[in-house]
């Protein structure tokens, strides 16, 4: 056997872990940097391993990925037309400015209501977006004169559009609620909650970053509320057994609420539309099919299906004994997450969730999976008594294997992994699955422990066999619980 | 598995189309052209949800910039080429990124790639490429084949192939690099000429 023999054996099994690792790699550095032919080779392996990826990973999936990136498309698109209905707006402000002369905050435009200006950063923004930039948060603040309309205790904005018509006389908003009306267009930054009022016993409340628009009704629809079109983040909307019938237009879904007092939430998300209803009843639509999401229940469209579920709360059984959910994730995760993406945090004070998606619908990651990744402090801390759980979503799966997942704890980025390997219940595809994993299975590896109180840094969600699956995993948490 | 040809007229039926934009023809070019420019982002990037990201972002760079294309070279070709800055990008972005965190080797190994990719002056090979290493992979001796196709088309794990075949992880992994090596010859051979005989 050669010196070559030696480092091309070092070369191929350089990623296994062993206690000769880090020797091996320095043995393998030396040869490579005395070897150009040798280096020149290897690294024309690396290339066709890649290549072989690339064809194991696109084989029977083109489709798929077309309508991913369909999707995509659809979302740029969205974000230029957004800019361009903003650059539209800036320039008839502009003209009007001229026509009528400068004006700022409680200065000018006779007793009449005060127009809307764009702010210097939102007008950056516009010219960016204009450029070819991606969706993003725009403010259009209204820093109308004296008549202008109460203002929200929440920090809300708001631009009448040229539609836009003076509600009746007899239709007031409640005290602190601003009225909303057809060509209005709302804002809520980050971390802002704008709340408004549709009409008599209709109202909303966006949790920023949303943005959203009010349309006209339709003609035929006689008195009933506007139609409101939600563009970004999440909206919850109360409407009284007098305001039936709203409808709700979210990226690939439409939502008709009522009959009947009605409390539903609406977000729109990189994937699609996601319906989560409290109170009432609400018709969903989705690209190819319709159903009625109840009180509990949540709708969201993956692939042009519309799937409606019921809520995700551990099932009588599924959880080890009497559970209550007293904390989710410690630490809100701090930034990394491959292959999906964090919604919903930091959960509140006094608890909630973190979910996670993965965005435009796209294959699981095989090698990385999905990570969250809290850098400053720990994500919650190892206890075995602790309740990992998940909700998982497959499109297809290769031949008649049944999906696998992993469900890993590291305690630091780039400690040691601990992970347990799931087979998951999986009655049909295109179903939702929640799973649930107790700590106490987690399989530790005997050279690193996980000791009641360790701090987990990363919790990671891996899969074997999806070369070919379209899996989305949402609403992880974490559960404690009770003392039995 | 080879893409399907398409005539010239064609292709500029398509570009026509997306100029208008037309989303069935954009379907129809991602259809077309997205084995090529994932496997060639595959080739550099080991992240397969990063593959993704960037051939996504390649095809929408791509309807972006409809109107700058001149028929020059085809548009396989002017895919490529995107497919290679996007790729290039992500690769120095990552080595910024990644800069206290990888060891030495895999910090070489990420030269390798940048070098490598800088270099590719996306000759016609490249277009061909994909067709010989399939052509090369009907070759290979009907063990080696089963092992390939284990790894890298069905995704089982080196540990199980192993397990199934009573052997060491590391000697599969040496198998796998020794099959690589035949490949990687077919195609050398493939590129310049014509690939006769089989392979172990």
């Amino acid at each position: 056997v050669s010196a070559r023999d030696d480092l091309e054996r070092l070369w191929a099994t350089r990623d296994s872990v062993g206690d000769g690792g880090r020797e091996a790699e320095r043995a393998l550095l030396a040869g490579l940097h005395q070897d150009a032919e040798l280096r020149r080779a290897l690294a024309a392996d690396d290339r066709l391993d890649g290549l072989l990826r690339g064809l194991g990973a696109t084989s029977g999936d083109g489709e798929a990925f077309a309508q991913r990136t369909l999707a995509a498309l659809a979302i740029e698109e969205d974000g230029a037309r957004l800019a361009a209905r903003v650059l539209e707006r800036f320039d008839r402000s502009a003209v009007e400015g001229h026509a009528r002369g400068p004006l700022g905050p409680g200065g000018g435009g006779g007793g009449g209501r005060g127009r809307p200006t764009l702010r210097p950063r939102a007008a950056a923004w516009a010219m960016a977006a204009a450029a070819g930039a991606v969706l993003a948060l725009v403010g259009l603040r209204d820093r109308s004169g004296p008549e202008r309309a109460p203002a929200s205790a929440d920090r809300a904005a708001r631009a009448p559009g040229p539609a836009g018509r003076a509600p009746p006389a007899n239709e007031k908003p409640p005290a602190g609620l601003r009225a909303l009306r057809p060509g209005d267009e709302l804002f809520a930054e980050a971390g802002e909650r704008a709340a408004g009022w549709l009409g008599p016993g209709a109202t909303l409340t966006a949790q920023g970053p949303a943005r959203l628009r009010v349309e006209a009704p339709e003609p035929a629809r006689g008195t009933a509320p506007p139609r409101v079109r939600v563009g970004q983040g999440a909206v919850t909307f109360d409407l009284t057994a007098e305001a039936p019938g709203l409808v709700v237009s979210l990226p690939d879904l439409q939502a008709v609420a009522g009959p009947g007092p009605v409390r539903f939430s609406a977000e729109a998300r990189p994937e699609g539309g996601h319906l989560r209803v409290e109170t009432g009843a609400v018709r969903a639509r989705g690209p190819r099919y319709a159903a009625d999401v109840r009180a509990g229940q949540v709708a969201v469209v993956r692939f042009d299906d519309l799937n409606v579920r019921d809520p995700v709360e551990p099932a009588p059984g599924q959880t080890p004994g009497d559970t209550v959910l007293s904390f989710d994730f410690e630490t809100p995760p701090a930034a990394e997450l491959r292959g999906g993406r964090l919604t919903r945090c930091p959960p509140g004070a006094s608890g909630g969730s973190c979910a996670v998606g993965t965005r435009y619908s796209r294959r699981f990651a095989r090698s990385l999976g999905v990570q969250i990744v809290a850098r400053e402090a720990s994500l919650f801390r190892y206890d075995p008594d602790l309740v990992i759980s998940f909700d998982y979503w497959i499109g297809a799966w290769a031949g008649e294997r049944a999906p696998r997942f992993t469900v890993g704890l590291y305690p630091a980025p780039g400690g040691r992994l601990h992970e347990t390997m799931l087979e998951p219940p999986h009655p049909q595809p295109a179903r939702w699955v929640t799973v649930h994993v107790r700590l106490s299975d987690v399989v530790l590896d005997g050279r690193a422990r996980l000791e009641p109180g360790t701090e987990v840094r990363v919790l990671r969600f891996g899969t074997d066999y999806a070369v070919q699956d379209l899996v989305y995993i949402d609403n992880v948490r974490v559960w404690r619980p009770a003392p039995r | 598995m080879s893409e399907p040809e398409t005539s010239p007229m064609d292709e500029a039926e398509l570009v026509r189309r997306i100029g208008r934009r037309d989303r069935d023809a954009f379907a129809e070019l991602v259809l077309r052209h997205q084995r090529q420019v994932r496997c060639f982002v595959a080739a550099y990037v080991r992240d397969a949800a990063a593959v993704d990201d960037i051939a996504q972002e390649v095809f929408l760079a791509a309807a972006r910039k409809i109107g700058e294309f001149r028929h020059e070279a085809s548009l396989a070709t002017w895919l490529l080429g995107i497919s290679r800055k996007q790729t290039l990008f992500h690769l120095r972005s990552q080595a910024r990124k990644d800069l206290r965190r990888l060891g030495p080797l895999a910090d070489d190994i990420e030269r390798w790639r940048v070098a490598d990719l800088e270099a590719d002056e996306l000759a016609p090979d490249r277009r061909r490429e994909l067709e010989a290493l399939q052509a090369c992979l009907e070759k290979l001796a009907p063990e080696s084949a089963k092992i390939v196709g284990d790894h890298y088309f069905r995704g089982v794990r080196v540990a199980d192939i192993a397990r199934a075949l009573g052997r060491q992880e590391n000697a599969v992994k040496v198998m796998l690099f020794r099959i690589r090596q035949s490949l990687r010859r077919c195609l050398d051979q493939a590129l310049v000429g014509s690939a006769e005989g089989g392979l172990p």
